[in-house]
C-alpha cells in the first residue's frame, strides 16, 4: 500500500472556488473586482492542486478527512495519481478558461455575467471535488453539485430554446444520478465500505447478476456524462450555451467528469479483474465503438460547427470508456492519458469556435470560407488540433490513442483497430474540410468587412492550449508528469501487471 | 428549576398563552416581546433537556412526585429529546417571521393576538406530547395541538373557515378512534403509562383487543399525519391557512403524530421483535410509500405554489413512516433527521410563500417569474430549500435520502429504494419548475430577448463609458439587497436556509452525537 | 351461545351502534349542524365506552371507607378521572367547531356544505 499523508491541500482545493463563487455574487456590480476573484481562485486552485504533484510522484497518496457523514462513512479526499491528473487538468485549463471567458463575455457583451462567473466557480470546485474524492460517497456528492451548477450556464441564453435544453439536461443528468445513488446504496450494503481501491473492491461480495446490476446503476451517471450512445441526448442540445460553457462542458469538467467517474468506477471499484470475470466489459467495449463510429458519421453532417465539435466530442470521450473497458495495462495507460489529450485539444477548438464567433456572429460552416485568410492564427490552431484528434503523429492525441490501439492488439481485440482506424478517418474528414475551407474558399461578400485577429483576452488562450498540444505530442511530461501520473495509476490498477 | 424542566417546556408556553391576551390590553408591544421571549425560553429549555439526555441517559420525571403507573410520568429519550429541539426552534422562528409578516400582508388581517394565543398553545401540545409518558396524556396534548391548528387554519380567511372546519371533522374522528384504541389497550392491560405498556403488551398481541385498539390507534394517527388515503383535510387547509400557522402547522406539527405512531409501533409494540407489529409496520410502509409517490404526482399537477406545497408535504412527511418501516435503528435516526431537515425546508418554503404573497402578491407558479430581481436572497434560499426537497447534496434532504436509501439497501428494502428515488424525480420536476420561473426568466412584460437583470444593464452602460467601469453605477434602478423584506422576516429566513446546508454537512455529526441514543426494543441500538 | 354473548355485552353491542351512528353521520351528513350532532354522540359513546371498562356490577363508589379495604369491591375510578379530561377536550372540540359553524353562516349564508362548496366557487 502507497504512503499515506494526511493534509488538508485538497479541501481547500475545492473550497477556493467555492468561497469564490460566494464572493462573486456579492461584487457583482463591480465587474473588475468580480473578475479578480475569478482569475485569483483560478490561480490559487493551481497553486494548492499543482503543489501536491510532487508527492503523488513519489508515490505517496494524501488523505483528509474534513467531514464524518455517519453511518462509518465520511467526506474523504484521497488524491492519487488519476485523480490528482485530473485535478490539475481541471483546474490549469479552469485558469486559461476563466482569461478566455472574461475576453468573450466582455466582446460580446452577454448578460447574467455574474451568475455565469459564479456558476463557473461552482462548477470548477465541483469537478476538482470529483477528481479528489477518495469515497464513492463524496464522489456523488460533488457529482450532483456539478449538474446543479452546470444547469445555470446551459440555460445561460434564458430563452426558450435553451430553457429546454436545460430541462433535457437535468433529466438526463438527475434520472442517471439517481440510478447511481441507488448503485452507491447496493454497493455500501454488499461491500460495507465505499472507499475508492486501486484495483476494485467488490469481488467476492456477492452473487454475480447483483453486482452486474450494481455495475450498470453505479455507471448510468458517469455514462450519461460522458455522453455514451443512446444517452447522449443532452449534449448537443446543450450547445446552446454560450462557447467557453462549451469549452467548460465539453474539454474540462462535465463530461470529464463522467468519464472521470467511468475510470474510477472501472478501475477502483470493480477493477479490470472482476469486469472481466462478469462479462460486463466486452458490452461497454462494443457499445464505446459504435458510439466512436455513429458520432463520426453524424458530426460529417452537421452543418454548424459547434454541433459538429459536439459530436466529435462524444465520439472521441468513448475512447476513454473503450480504453477502460478493453481491460489490458496499455489500454487503461491510453484512456487515461486521453482524459488529459483530448481535453487541450477538444479546449482548442471550441476556444478558435468561440473567437471565429465573436468576430463573426455565426458558426455555420459555410459562412467561414476565407476567414482562415482573416484570422491566420486562429485557423493555423484550429487545424493543428484537429490533426491531433484524428491521430497524427507530435500531437498529444497521438499517444493516447497508440496506447489504446496496443493494448487492444495486447489483448487480442483486433476489431477495435479497424475501429479505431475508421474513426481516425472520419475524424479527417470532418474536421479538416473547414481549415481547408476557410483558408483557401472564397470570402461571403456580408463578412467581407471582417478584419484582423479576435481581441488578445480570447486569441492567447487559444494559442497556449495549441502550442501546449503540440508540445505535450513530443514531451508528453512536459508541464505537469501528465503521462507518469496515468502511468503511475494505471501501476496502481493492474497491480504491477504493466 | 433544572430538575422541573421536563414539565417546564410545557408550562412555559401554556403559561405565556394564557397571559399574552392580558398583557396585550396593556401594551401590544410588551405582549409581542414576552411571547418571543417565552419561544425563545422554550427552546433554550428544549436545548438544554435534551443535552442532559445525551449526557446522563433517559429523563423520567413524575409529576408531583407520584411514581408510575400512578401518577404521571414526563419522559424524555433520544427520540423524544431531539424532536422537542426541532418543535421549539421552528416555533421561535416562526414567533420572529409573523410579527412583521401580518404588519406587511394586505390580505391577512385578523386580530394577531388570538394567532399568538393559538400558536403558543399549539406549540405546548407538540412539546407535551414529547414530554409525555402515558398514552393518555399524549391524547390530551395532541388534542392540544389539533384544536388550536383547527383555529389557527381558520384564521386564515372565509375560505379557511370551512377548510379549517372540515380539518376539524375529520381530525376529531381521528382522535376519536386513537381515544377508543387506547380504551382497548387499557381494557386489556389495564394501564396506560408507556413504560407499563411496554412490558405487559407484547404477550398479549393475539388478544383481538389488542389487534383491534392498534389498528384504531393507527388509522386515528394516520389521518391526523394526513397518510393517503386518510389525508383528504390537508390540502385544503394548508393553502387556506394563514402562512406563518402553516409554516408550523405542515412542519413540527405534523410530525408530532408519526411520532405518536412510533411510540406505539416501537416503544410500546416492540417494532420488529413482535409478530403484530412488524405486520403493522410493513402495511405502514407499504401506505407510506403510496404517499409519497402520490403527493408527489399531485404536486406536480398544481398551479399554484402553495397547494403545491401542501402536496409536497404529504409526500415529505410520508420519508417518517418509511424509514420507521425499514426498523433499524438507524433508519429511526434517519427519519429524525428527516423530521429536522424537512421541518427547516418546509418551514423555509413557506416563510417564502409568505415574503411572494407580501412582495409579488401572488403565489402562481408561473407569475412568479422576475422574483430573482425583486426579492434575490428569498431566491437563493428557494434555490437551497429546492435542493434540500428533491435531495440534492449538499442540503440535508440529500442525507435523509442517503440514509434511508442504504438502510433499504441493507435490509432488502428494495422497494423503498425505488420509491425514494422516484420521489426525488418528481421534485425535481416541480420544483425546477419553480426555479426557471423565479430565478432565471425576467418579469413578465418584458421581452425576452431583452429580459436581463438590472445589474448588468448597468454593465453595460459601464461598456458605453468607461469611467464608470467598477464602480457602483449611480442611480441603480434594482432593489438592492436592503429593501427587500422587513429583516425580521428575512432573518428566519436566511437563518434556515443557513441551516439547511449545515445541517446537511454536519448530518454525520448530528446522526454521531444527538441521534445515537435512540434505543430499540429487542436490543437494536446505534449500529446495531 | 349467540344469545348469551349479545346479552352479556349488551352495553357494549349499544355504544358500538352509537360509534357507527356517529361517525357515518360525521362523514354523511351535508348539513354542518348535523355534522356536530354526530360528532357528540361519537364522543359520548367513546365516553360511556370507558366508563364501562371501570365498571362492575357490585362496584361501590371508590371513596376510601373503614374496613372496605378489598380493591375490588371498587368501581375502578381510573377510567372516570380520564373521562372528565375527555369531557372537556370535547367540550372544546365542540366550542370550537360551533364558533366556525357562525363564521361560515355569517360569510355564506348557510350551513349546507354542498351549498358552501357552491358558493365559494363563484
Amino acid at each position: 500500500m502507497a504512503e499515506i499523508v494526511y493534509d488538508c491541500r485538497p479541501l481547500w482545493a475545492v473550497l477556493i472556488s467555492l468561497i469564490a463563487a460566494g464572493l462573486i455574487l456579492l461584487s457583482g456590480r463591480h465587474r473588475n473586482l468580480r473578475e479578480f476573484w475569478t482569475i485569483a481562485a483560478a490561480a490559487g486552485k493551481i497553486a494548492i492542486v499543482w503543489s501536491m504533484l510532487p508527492i503523488v510522484l513519489a508515490g505517496k497518496t494524501v488523505v483528509c478527512t474534513p467531514v464524518f457523514l455517519g453511518h462509518g462513512l465520511s467526506l474523504t479526499f484521497r488524491v492519487d495519481a488519476a485523480g490528482l491528473l485530473f485535478a490539475m487538468l481541471a483546474s490549469g485549463l479552469w485558469l486559461i478558461t476563466s482569461f478566455y471567458s472574461i475576453g468573450y463575455m466582455r466582446t460580446l457583451k452577454e448578460e447574467h455575467q455574474t451568475g455565469y462567473f459564479a456558476a463557473f466557480a461552482v462548477c470548477l470546485s465541483s469537478a476538482v471535488g470529483i477528481a479528489l474524492s477518495g469515497n464513492l460517497l463524496t464522489f456523488f456528492i460533488f457529482f450532483e453539485m456539478l449538474t446543479l451548477s452546470t444547469w445555470p450556464l446551459v440555460i445561460h441564453e434564458r430563452n426558450q430554446e435553451a430553457m429546454k435544453a436545460g430541462r433535457q439536461y437535468l433529466v438526463y443528468t438527475l434520472v442517471s444520478g439517481q440510478l447511481t445513488l441507488a448503485g452507491i446504496a447496493l454497493t455500501y450494503a454488499v461491500a460495507g465500505s465505499l472507499d475508492f481501491v486501486p484495483g476494485g473492491f467488490l469481488a467476492g461480495s456477492a452473487p454475480k447478476p447483483m453486482l452486474v446490476l450494481i455495475f450498470v446503476l453505479l455507471l448510468a451517471g458517469p455514462l450519461v456524462k460522458a455522453g455514451l450512445m443512446p444517452m447522449h441526448g443532452w449534449l448537443p442540445r446543450a450547445m446552446i450555451a454560450p462557447t467557453p460553457v462549451s469549452a467548460l462542458l465539453h474539454a474540462v469538467a462535465v463530461v470529464k467528469a463522467g468519464c472521470f467517474g467511468v475510470i474510477r468506477i472501472t478501475g477502483f471499484v470493480f477493477g479490470p479483474e472482476l469486469m472481466g470475470e462478469l462479462g460486463v466489459a466486452t458490452p461497454l467495449a462494443v457499445l464505446a465503438a459504435i458510439t466512436i463510429i455513429l458520432a463520426s458519421v453524424i458530426a460529417l453532417t452537421q452543418p454548424n460547427l459547434k454541433q459538429r465539435l459536439a459530436y466529435s466530442t462524444i465520439g472521441q470521450l468513448s475512447y476513454i470508456i473503450l480504453g477502460m473497458s478493453l481491460l489490458s495495462p496499455l489500454a487503461i495507460l491510453g484512456a487515461i492519458f486521453h482524459l488529459f489529450a483530448h481535453a487541450v485539444m477538444k479546449i482548442t477548438l471550441f476556444f478558435t469556435a468561440g473567437a471565429i464567433y465573436t468576430k463573426t456572429h455565426t458558426l455555420e460552416i459555410d459562412d467561414l470560407s476565407g476567414m482562415g485568410r482573416v484570422m491566420p492564427l486562429t485557423f493555423a490552431a484550429f487545424t493543428l488540433c484537429s490533426l491531433g484528434i484524428a491521430g497524427m503523429p507530435f500531437v498529444v492525441g497521438f499517444l493516447s490513442k497508440w496506447d489504446i490501439l496496443l493494448g487492444a492488439i495486447d489483448g487480442g481485440n483486433f476489431w477495435v483497430v479497424v475501429v479505431l482506424a475508421v474513426s481516425a478517418l472520419l475524424s479527417v474528414s470532418y474536421l479538416i474540410p473547414i481549415p481547408l475551407k476557410a483558408f483557401r474558399g472564397a470570402t461571403k461578400p456580408e463578412l467581407a468587412n471582417i478584419q484582423g485577429e479576435p481581441r488578445a483576452l480570447t486569441l492567447v488562450p487559444l494559442l497556449i492550449t495549441a502550442v501546449l498540444a503540440l508540445v505535450c505530442g513530443i514531451f508528453p511530461d512536459f508541464p505537469g508528469h501528465f503521462y507518469q501520473l496515468a502511468e503511475i495509476a494505471v501501476r496502481n490498477i493492474t497491480a504491477g501487471c504493466y | 428549576m433544572m430538575e422541573h424542566l421536563p414539565v417546564l417546556l410545557v408550562i412555559v408556553p401554556l403559561a405565556t398563552a394564557l397571559i399574552s391576551p392580558f398583557l396585550s390590553l396593556l401594551s401590544r408591544r410588551l405582549s409581542l416581546t414576552v411571547i418571543q421571549c417565552a419561544f425563545l425560553l422554550n427552546f433554550i429549555q428544549s436545548l438544554l433537556a435534551l443535552q442532559r439526555v445525551l449526557s446522563q441517559g433517559d429523563w423520567h420525571y413524575w409529576l408531583g412526585g407520584w411514581n408510575p403507573p400512578y401518577g404521571i410520568e414526563f419522559v424524555l429519550d433520544g427520540v423524544s429529546a431531539p424532536f422537542a429541539v426541532v418543535a421549539t426552534g421552528i416555533a421561535f422562528l416562526v414567533s420572529l417571521y409573523a410579527q412583521p409578516f401580518f404588519r406587511k400582508d394586505p390580505t391577512e388581517r385578523e386580530p394577531r393576538s388570538l394567532f399568538y394565543v393559538l400558536f403558543l398553545l399549539m406549540a405546548t401540545g407538540v412539546t407535551g406530547v414529547c414530554v409525555a409518558g402515558d398514552v393518555f396524556t399524549m391524547y390530551v396534548f395532541l388534542e392540544i395541538t389539533s384544536l388550536s391548528a383547527y383555529g389557527l387554519v381558520a384564521l386564515g380567511g372565509n375560505r379557511a373557515v370551512f377548510a379549517g372546519f372540515r380539518y376539524l371533522i375529520l381530525g376529531t374522528v381521528g382522535a376519536t378512534f386513537y381515544l377508543v384504541g387506547v380504551g382497548f389497550l387499557f381494557a386489556a392491560t389495564g394501564s396506560l403509562n408507556i413504560a407499563d405498556l411496554a412490558a405487559l403488551i407484547p404477550n398479549l398481541t393475539n388478544s383481538p383487543v389488542v389487534i383491534f385498539g392498534l389498528v384504531l390507534i393507527l388509522v386515528g394517527m394516520g389521518v391526523k399525519s394526513a397518510l393517503v388515503p386518510l389525508h383528504f383535510w390537508l390540502p385544503d387547509a394548508h393553502t387556506q391557512g394563514p402562512t406563518p400557522a402553516i409554516a408550523y402547522l405542515a412542519t413540527a406539527m405534523l410530525k408530532v403524530f408519526s411520532y405518536a405512531m412510533f411510540r406505539f409501533l416501537f416503544t410500546i409494540f416492540g417494532g420488529y421483535t413482535n409478530e403484530l407489529a412488524s405486520r403493522a409496520l410493513e402495511i405502514l410502509g407499504w401506505l407510506a410509500a403510496v404517499s409519497v409517490i402520490y403527493g408527489s404526482v399531485m404536486a406536480i399537477a398544481q398551479t399554484d405554489f402553495r397547494r403545491m406545497l401542501a402536496y409536497s408535504t404529504i409526500a415529505q412527511v410520508a420519508y417518517i413512516p418509511l424509514a420507521m418501516a425499514i426498523g433499524t435503528p438507524f433508519a429511526i435516526a434517519a427519519a429524525l433527521l428527516q423530521v429536522l431537515s424537512h421541518s427547516m425546508t418546509k418551514c423555509l418554503l413557506f416563510m417564502l410563500k409568505g415574503a411572494m404573497h407580501v412582495k409579488m402578491h401572488t403565489t402562481m407558479i408561473g407569475k412568479l417569474r422576475g422574483m430573482g430581481r425583486i426579492m434575490p436572497i428569498c431566491t437563493a434560499a428557494l434555490f437551497i430549500a429546492a435542493m434540500s426537497m428533491i435531495g440534492l447534496p449538499p442540503a440535508s434532504g440529500f442525507f435523509v435520502k442517503w440514509q434511508i436509501v442504504t438502510e433499504a439497501a441493507g435490509t432488502g428494502k428494495y422497494v423503498f429504494i425505488v420509491v425514494m428515488i422516484l420521489s426525488g424525480l418528481l421534485n425535481a420536476v416541480y420544483f425546477f419548475r419553480v426555479l426557471e420561473n423565479a430565478m432565471f426568466l425576467p418579469p413578465e412584460g418584458e421581452a425576452e430577448s431583452h429580459g436581463s437583470s438590472c445589474r448588468d444593464d448597468a454593465e453595460e452602460a459601464a461598456q458605453v463609458s468607461p469611467h464608470v467601469e467598477s464602480s457602483v453605477v449611480p442611480g441603480d434602478p434594482a432593489p438592492g439587497f436592503r429593501g427587500e423584506l422587513p429583516i425580521l422576516m428575512l432573518a428566519p429566513i436566511i437563518i434556515l436556509a443557513v441551516l439547511i446546508i449545515v445541517a446537511g454537512v454536519g448530518s454525520g455529526w448530528i446522526l454521531d452525537n444527538v441521534l445515537n441514543h435512540i434505543s430499540l426494543p429487542g436490543g437494536g441500538a446505534y449500529y446495531g | 351461545m349467540t344469545q348469551d354473548l349479545f346479552f352479556s355485552h349488551l352495553i357494549y353491542w349499544v355504544l358500538g351502534i352509537m360509534f357507527v351512528v356517529g361517525f357515518f353521520g360525521m362523514m354523511l351528513h351535508k348539513n354542518l349542524i348535523k355534522k356536530l350532532m354526530s360528532m357528540s354522540i361519537l364522543q359520548t359513546a367513546v365516553i360511556l365506552f370507558f366508563l364501562m371498562l371501570g365498571y362492575h356490577p357490585e362496584g361501590i363508589t371508590p371513596i376510601l371507607q373503614a374496613g372496605q379495604t378489598d380493591p375490588t369491591t371498587y368501581v375502578n375510578p381510573l377510567p372516570q378521572a380520564l373521562m372528565l379530561t375527555a369531557i372537556v377536550v370535547n367540550l372544546s372540540t365542540t366550542g370550537v367547531a360551533l364558533t366556525l359553524m357562525i363564521l361560515l353562516r355569517r360569510k355564506w349564508g348557510t350551513l349546507d356544505e354542498n351549498e358552501i362548496i357552491r358558493r365559494m366557487g363563484k
